[in-house]
């Protein structure tokens, strides 16, 4: 499964764990704050991508980034990917 | 000293049992009259012990009481660093073990009896491990004298606080104590247990959790089952309640710090409200300001042997245990230090892991924090099963029965939980 399905996937997952429902369509350009998932949600969902995936780009950045949509949040996993 | 109390017993009484070995009151005191001149040279002085091998241990500290000013009681496996500072808090310059049994050897001294101070490492499960002081009559002053047929086993290690009750309970009341080696696996101890026809076990509950899954525990023919060193939760107190019929249930609250606690024989979990009123039987408890709590007892260790204060200005000690009054009871939550902090929410460990031992199929768990960066900590448990069961299931139990932040984020099926030497859960 490529990155991008695994965030979806879990992504929903989450959502779903939390008791959230998506409020708009997860699309690229969907903003993160507006997808119904909360902070704590997002600490969750990076949690377990971390499990998943085996790394938590977050705490690899020398320098903090916030990501604002769906498709930042994924380039980061992208970029932060361990060769 | 503790020698007399074995004098008077029969001589062919075994008091000792481990898998290979067994001491009567005989060898004992035979033991004793081989080795006057090795006790004439630590008359007096402080000595330290190490032994691999529990029943060892058990037997010089017969001998060692009443001749020694202090016996330091150290951990098999304890490390360089913590023996070294131990050894220098205690002013101790001689430990006694397998291969200098024969040193220090000087003839025709006179033994003159003293009180004897036990130095006992404290766990060290949440904290850096202290030595705490005690003496053979604040370590016996609550111990009841028992049946002379009953038969003690200890699950604990005997260099432990809660090993020496157990040894201590046993010696007094005359009784034959069954001791495992540390490396005794669980098949093992059970079937020394059965050779032996235990009556009285005592361990963690860890511990239990792990025997009821063992084939054979349940037709041990136990009169008496003490729980401690962790919290006794409703389900295992049940649970061995229905397999061992008529068997005394109880479950004790002691720590290294504050000597003997106290208690519970109801069969439920925590303790009744009136436990926190006066009582003399009882120590003076109250809950502290932090909701922890406060126990103020005659056996209280006086102090930390490295000096630091125990006590506050009421002769209070602060046990560090949080605690919670729930429907009439006085309910225990958990170690105020191993508080998760879950975006400022704070999660008590063992409340969630009490939550998931109480599904069905959940044998035991353990709950801990995990860093991240958005959050601070999130939460992961360890679970082992006792029957089939998937994630998703645990998943779905957790959402129906916590707070979001309380839900694992991590679950792991795992084949059995890391404890430490006495039996607790590792954190």
């Amino acid at each position: 499964m490529n990155i991008e399905n695994e965030v979806k996937e879990i992504f929903m997952d989450v959502l779903e764990s939390t008791d959230k429902t998506l409020q708009c369509k997860l699309t690229n350009d969907a903003v993160l704050l507006d997808t119904g998932l909360d902070s704590l949600g997002f600490a969750i969902l990076v949690a377990r991508l971390d499990e998943e995936l085996g790394y938590d780009p977050f705490t690899l950045m020398e320098e903090a980034v916030y990501p604002t949509t769906f498709e930042e949040f994924v380039d980061i996993y992208k970029t932060y990917k361990p060769e | 000293m503790l020698f007399n109390k074995i004098y008077q017993l029969p001589e062919n009484k075994a008091l000792l049992v481990s898998e290979d070995l067994v001491y009567t009151t005989k060898d004992i005191k035979e033991c004793r009259e081989n080795n006057l001149d090795l006790l004439s040279s630590l008359n007096e002085k402080v000595v330290a012990l190490q032994f691999k091998d529990n029943i060892d241990l058990a037997k010089w500290l017969i001998l060692l009481d009443g001749i020694a000013s202090s016996i330091l009681i150290l951990p098999f496996d304890i490390q360089k660093a913590t023996l070294e500072l131990f050894l220098e808090q205690a002013q101790c310059g001689f430990v006694l073990c397998e291969s200098t049994i024969n040193e220090q050897v000087s003839k025709g001294r006179q033994l003159r009896e003293v009180k004897t101070n036990w130095l006992i490492s404290t766990s060290g499960t949440t904290s850096k491990p202290k030595l705490v002081s005690h003496n053979l009559m604040s370590l016996t002053n609550t111990i009841k004298v028992g049946s002379p047929n009953f038969v003690w086993a200890s699950l604990y290690d005997l260099n432990r606080f809660s090993g020496i009750q157990v040894f201590l309970q046993a010696l007094c009341s005359g009784n034959k104590l069954v001791i495992k080696n540390g490396t005794t696996s669980l098949t093992q101890t059970i079937m020394l247990f059965q050779r032996e026809k235990v009556t009285c076990v005592s361990g963690t509950p860890t511990y239990f959790r792990k025997l009821l899954m063992v084939k054979g525990f349940s037709s041990l023919p136990l009169k008496s089952i003490s729980l401690g060193g962790e919290i006794a939760e409703q389900k295992l107190l049940s649970s061995l309640k229905s397999t061992f019929v008529g068997a005394k249930i109880r479950h004790i609250y002691a720590s290294s710090e504050a000597g003997v606690g106290f208690s519970v024989n109801d069969g439920l979990a925590g303790f009744p409200l009136s436990y926190l009123e006066f009582n003399e039987d009882l120590p003076h408890l109250k809950i502290g300001p932090e909701g922890t709590l406060l126990i103020k007892s005659e056996s209280s260790a006086s102090n930390y042997v490295n000096g630091a204060n125990l006590i506050d200005e009421n002769g209070f000690v602060d046990t560090g245990d949080l605690v919670e009054v729930k429907d009439g009871r006085c309910m225990f939550l958990g170690r105020a230090s191993g508080i998760i902090n879950v975006g400022g929410n704070k999660v008590v460990p063992e409340i969630i892991e009490e939550f998931l031992q109480s599904i069905q199929g959940v044998n035991a768990a353990k709950v801990y924090g995990k860093n991240n960066s958005f959050v601070g900590e999130v939460v992961c448990a360890d679970i082992v099963l006792s029957t089939s069961l998937d994630t998703k299931t645990i998943r779905d139990y957790c959402k129906k029965g916590l707070a979001v932040h309380e839900q694992p984020v991590f679950i792991k099926i795992v084949d059995e939980l890391d404890t430490t030497s006495s039996g607790k859960i590792k954190r």
